[in-house]
This record gives structure tokens, sequence and C-alpha cells, in this order.
């Protein structure tokens, strides 16, 4: 038997044969991932020209958070390049002098554009950087995040936000989660600058422009985020059909993303309950009038539920938060989420089994002041500089690009990587 | 001549040539080839010992790490599917600087032994000189040894001895692993069992001091002081093998036993010698 070996040595080649077999395996499943990816993506061009700044959205939704930003930066002259992967993106028809609109295509051919991209910095609120389809580009100097919900930063899924160079935030104890998540993960540091939140500073602008909502009857506005922590998911149509028995007018407004992720559910309910006097489904993609026209709002883990108390001034109700941490960064702290913290004070709590008594716990919040004052506590705790985010974003952007560039003549470097 | 038939004479080939020499010297001056069986074994297994033990360092921090990381990768696994799992447990093992793939760099060490094995085997296989010969109760080292007879049927109790030997040894070695890795294991044995039943005696024993060697060597390395242990043991087989070399009849002989003897000191005095050292 010319291959015998002796014991020790035959369990380690096995084990080597069977790590072989796994390892094959996963190069392989990589390797189909990479091949779909080139088939599904454009042409890429790797231009000369840098770009000084690039915001990429990957979503129509986020136009919201960027503009306010992008008038600041045309005020000042900067010349701003907004790719997005949303062929009817309201950026698109954007008429700021300094700031250039692209549609990139969607999916894999948008990411296979920004892996190759020329620019000095890039913007982006889209989690999964480096994780997913979306690298980080060779020619890209800068990447910096802004947050689209106010709350802890931790609820991407895992490793969404690791790789970005910088990240805007509004509240202390963002800082404090993003810096344990690097120590344990024994990632760089980040930048971490404290801004605000632009998009806020809009809506309440907004709203202080034109005013409260006309009068009204008391009117009930349900928003559920998507998901299977999510309302529907666990509850299904029992709360519509409680909501329906309080006699008031009831809005009902899904998560957009439930639109593509959980179409059918969201199919069979629009059936079940349809429009009617009393009933109305909302998909409007500026939610500014729903949320204005609504006395309070019922919501599970949405980022509306600040939107709603935190700028209109209005009490929530969420239900059980028996929210999964699973996929999120969160699943790594092993802390309470500071959004757990936060809810009592601006809000009730809606259990399954106190469905019956719906009516009356809107009524007892939309008429105890104690939610008012909770809710200028965890304003102060989430919002920093209201009504400065955009400017102090603008501020640090810019510093960034001045930085980046003299950096690049001293070096004398404009070459691009290939 | 084909490829293979190439690479075999070019690798195994001088190999062949080096046991030939060992076995031959080792055959003069103990004049009895199944213990210069002994010897052969215990050379081979100590030139392959340093590939051994790479191999094994290499696949232990590989073991050390997948422990670390079981836990969250299998929440991983249980969290997410399809192509995002993919990549969420890349990105895992990006950051914890761990690649499936690094336990090839085991498998180096591990390959380069096998020519090493298979000359030996090679070698011994040609050996002309165990016809007729004996070695304590087995008549014939040319032939299976065939020591028990029950009824009209013999049985070959040294294929039993290795294959105990072998799963003592694999026993030691997987203290800890997996159950399934304990059973790959002990099929292997048993096939080896099998298979090699019907071999020359010569062979058998060969194989059989291989697996004491790799006993010998799991126990040393489950043992703390290992390197001390093994250095008095070996001070120890030196003062018998000066010994017996006073006393030996043949001036070669002689001298070879106590060079041996002689030899087999220094791993015991070393560290005393590095001590009275100036630093």
């Amino acid at each position: 038997m010319i291959l015998y070996i002796d014991p020790g040595t035959g369990s380690m080649l096995f084990t080597v044969l069977l790590g072989l077999i796994g390892a094959a395996f996963y190069s392989l499943r990589m390797l189909f991932i990479k091949l779909r990816f080139a088939f599904s993506r454009g042409k890429t061009d790797i231009s000369d020209k840098k770009i000084p700044l690039v915001i990429f959205s990957d979503d129509k939704r986020y136009w919201t958070i960027f503009a306010p930003i992008c008038r600041e930066l045309d005020k000042r002259g900067m010349d701003v390049v907004y790719m997005t992967a949303s062929p009817d993106d309201p950026g698109l028809k954007n008429k700021f002098e300094h700031v250039h609109a692209e549609f990139i295509g969607e999916g894999n051919k948008a990411f296979s554009k920004l892996n190759f991209l020329n620019a000095t910095i890039v913007l982006s609120t889209t989690p999964g950087l480096d994780v997913y389809q979306w690298k980080r580009s060779k020619n890209v100097d800068y990447y910096i995040h802004i947050f689209h919900t106010a709350g802890e930063v931790t609820r991407y899924r895992m490793f969404g936000i690791d790789y970005y160079d910088a990240l805007m935030i509004a509240g202390d104890y963002q800082q404090t989660d993003i810096r344990d998540l690097e120590a344990q993960r024994n990632l760089p540091a980040k930048e971490i600058v404290k801004v605000g939140i632009p998009f806020m500073d809009e809506m309440a602008a907004r709203l202080a422009k034109e005013g409260p909502a006309p009068a009204h009857p008391r009117t009930v506005l349900l928003a559920p985020t998507w998901g299977p922590s999510a309302i529907f998911k666990i509850h299904g149509g029992k709360i519509i059909d409680a909501l329906l028995k309080t006699g008031y007018h009831v809005i009902i407004r899904p998560h957009p993303q439930s639109f593509s992720s959980e179409k059918e559910m969201l199919d069979k309910l629009m059936a079940e309950y349809p429009e009617s006097e009393q009933l109305e489904w909302n998909r409007d993609t500026d939610n500014f009038d729903v949320l204005r026209r609504s006395d309070i709002l019922i919501s599970d883990f949405s980022g509306v539920v600040f939107d709603f108390s935190l700028i209109y001034d209005k009490p929530v109700i969420y239900t059980d938060p028996n929210f999964n941490l699973a996929p999120y960064d969160a699943w790594f702290l092993d802390r309470p989420l500071w959004t757990l913290s936060a809810l009592p004070r601006i809000g009730k709590e809606l259990s399954i089994d106190s469905l019956d008594n719906l009516k009356e716990m809107i009524d007892s919040c939309l008429e105890d002041s104690r939610y008012a004052e909770g809710r200028k506590e965890v304003r102060s705790e989430t919002w920093a500089y209201p009504t400065e985010g955009a400017i102090r974003s603008a501020d640090y952007i810019m510093e960034k690009y001045s930085q980046l560039t003299n950096k690049e003549t001293e070096r004398g470097d404009t070459s691009v990587t290939v | 001549m084909s490829l293979f038939e190439m690479l075999g004479s070019v690798l195994i080939g001088p190999l062949k040539l080096l046991f030939e020499v060992i076995f031959s010297a080792a055959y003069k001056v103990l004049n009895h080839p199944g213990l210069a069986i002994i010897v052969l074994s215990l050379v081979m297994n100590i030139i392959v010992l340093p590939l051994y033990k790479r191999a094994d360092a290499i696949q232990e921090e590989a073991r050390d790490t997948e422990n670390k990381l079981k836990d969250t990768v299998a929440h991983i696994k249980k969290t997410f599917s399809g192509d995002e799992r993919m990549m969420i447990l890349q990105t895992y093992y990006r950051q914890n600087n761990y690649n499936p793939l690094s336990v090839l760099s085991s498998s180096v060490s591990l390959l380069l032994q096998i020519p090493f094995f298979m000359a030996a085997y090679q070698f011994l296989s040609g050996v002309t000189a165990f016809e007729g010969v004996a070695l304590g109760p087995i008549a014939d080292l040319s032939v299976p040894d065939g020591l028990l007879v029950i009824g009209g049927f013999s049985v070959n109790i040294l294929p039993f001895i290795m294959t105990l030997v072998n799963v003592v040894s694999s026993a030691l070695y997987l203290k800890g692993f997996p159950l399934k890795t304990k059973l790959q294991l002990y099929g292997m044995a048993l096939f080896f069992l099998v298979f090699l039943y019907n071999s020359p005696a010569a062979l058998v024993f060969y194989w059989t001091l291989n697996n004491v060697f790799s006993l010998a060597k799991n126990l040393f390395m489950r043992i703390k002081n290992a390197k001390r242990i093994l250095a008095i043991l070996l001070s120890v087989a030196g003062v018998a093998s000066f010994i017996t070399g006073i006393l030996l009849n043949g001036f070669w002989r002689s001298a070879f036993m106590i060079a041996v003897g002689i030899a087999a000191q220094f791993p015991v005095l070393l560290p005393a010698v590095k001590k009275l050292l100036p630093k």
C-alpha cells in the first residue's frame, strides 16, 4: 500500500482534504456571485477627470436627505455630481446651478460604475459599502456617510458602516456605539462629525412656513416599518380592525420598502381593507402632508416615529418593541437600544392584548402633557444643532475636500489608479 | 516513461537510496534485518518530524481561529441567506484575518512527507534479505505472520497490533475533536487493517513501528515538559547504547554504539551548557 502513512499525518491530510472541499465550495460560491455581478453590470469607463464630490443615492426617497446639503453647497459654488439609482429620482430635476444629476442605472449597473469612480469625496446614506456589490473605488479618496433616520446607527445590517471613512452624526450616544464596534472589530477609527439632521431641519422649517393642518376630525396614522419584526408581519390585519373600530379617520402608510419586499402581504391587506371614507392607504413619496394632518402616529420601529414626534411635536403609540436584532450591528453590542429608552418618554406602548382599548389609549396620549417634556429631552439627545444641519454638513464636506486636495497638490499626485 | 513514473524516479529514487544506505548500515551493525527495520523507521520518522510539526502548528492555529469565530459564524448562517449570507460571512472572515483556504498552507508540509513514506515502503518491498528470517515469534518476515491458528485457519496478529496502536494513537491525537473527525480516523484505521492484512510481516512490522512513533509523538505533545522528558529518555537510551558498545565485539560495531551513546547525551546536557556560557 504505497500511500500508507502514520495516523497523525493521515488525520492531518484528512483535515486538509475536508478543508479543501469546504474551501472549494466557498470559493465557487463567491466566484458565482462575482460572475453574476460581472454579467449584470454595464460598461465601466474610468474617467481621467476627478469629480470633487459625488453624492450617491440608491433610492429616490433619499433626495430629501441630500437636497438641503446640495442647496448649501450650491450656494458656496461647490461642484456636485448627484448619482442616483432611481430613474424617477426628484433630484434629477433639481434646479441647482452646481449640482449635476445623473441616473446611473439600477442595482449592479449602478454599483459597477461606483466601483470605478474617480472622485475626491463620495457622500451617501447607503449602508453596506465594501460588504456587498458596492466596493470602495481605488480612485475615490474619502467616503462619508450620513444617516437617514434619527435614532441609533446600529440598526443597519451588519458591517453596514464599517468601511466608510467618516460618519456625520447627530447624538453622542451614536458615537459611543460606533467606537465600541470599531474596538470589537479591530477597525481603524473613523472620523465622526456631529452635524445634526439636515432633513429634519428642512421638515421643521417647512412646517413652520406652511403652518399646521386645517381643522380636521381626529386622525390616526398607522405607519409601520418592514421586515419580520414589523406590525403587519406580527399582527396582520387585527390592528386595522381595531383602528376602524375607534371611529377615527385612519391613514395607513406602509414603508416604501414593503412595496418591493412584501408586495404579496400588502396586496392582500389592501384587498381585505379597501379604501373608504374612513380609511386611506397612502403612498406619497413626500410624507409631509400625511404627517401634518395626523394627530397621532402608531408605528413600530420605523424611523418615522422620530420624524413625527420630534418635528411635528405630537404623541406616538408604539407596538411591542420585540425587535429582533439578529441581522443588525446592534446584535454585537449586547446592550439595550437607545430607541427603547426614548420611546416610553414620547408615547405609549400598545400590545396585542390592549388592542381593544385602543381608542382610550389614543385619547389619553393626546391629552397627557408629560410626553411634551419627554420629546424635548429626546430631541436634545438625538437631534444636535437643530436648523444648522445642512450648514454644518456643508462646512465639513468643504473642509474635508480642501484638506484632501491640498494633500494631493503637495504630493504632486493626480494620477489615476487602475 | 510516463510523467508520473518520471516524477516518481526523480523524487523517490534518491530517497530510496538514502533508506538503502541507512538500512544497510543498521543491518551491518545490528546483524539482523528485523532490527534494521526499527532503525529505518526511527530515522525516517525523525526526518519528517519537522514537516509534521509545522503542519500541525498551522492546523492548530486554524482550528483555534475557527473556534473563536464559530458562534458568530453560526449566527450569520442562521440569520442570512443566499448571496447576502456569503458576503456578510466574507466580511466577518476578513475582519478576523481568516481565510477558509488557509488550511491549504498546512497541506504543503503534509504532502512533502509522502515521498518519504513511499520511498521507505518501496525500498522495503524490494528487500530480499527478509526471506526465511525470523523476528521473535514471527517465523518468516517475508510472508504474513500467521501467528494464531484457530481450527484450520491461520490469523495474522501483527496487523491487529498495528491497528490497535493506530487507534490508541488516533484517540490521543483527537482528544477534544468533534465526533465526526474521530469516526473518520477510526474508519481509516479499519480500512488499513483490511487492506494490509495480507502484507509481508516485515512491512506490517515497519508500519507498526511508524504507529508506535506516532503514538509517542502524540503522547509527548500532551505531556508538559515533553522536551525535557524526551531528552532524559534519550540520555538513558544513550547510556545503554554506550554500555553495549563497550561490551560488544567488533571494532566498528562498538564504535558506532559508543558514538550513538555519546551523541544521545547532547539534548540533556545542552540546557546546562547554555546556562554556563557567558551572556
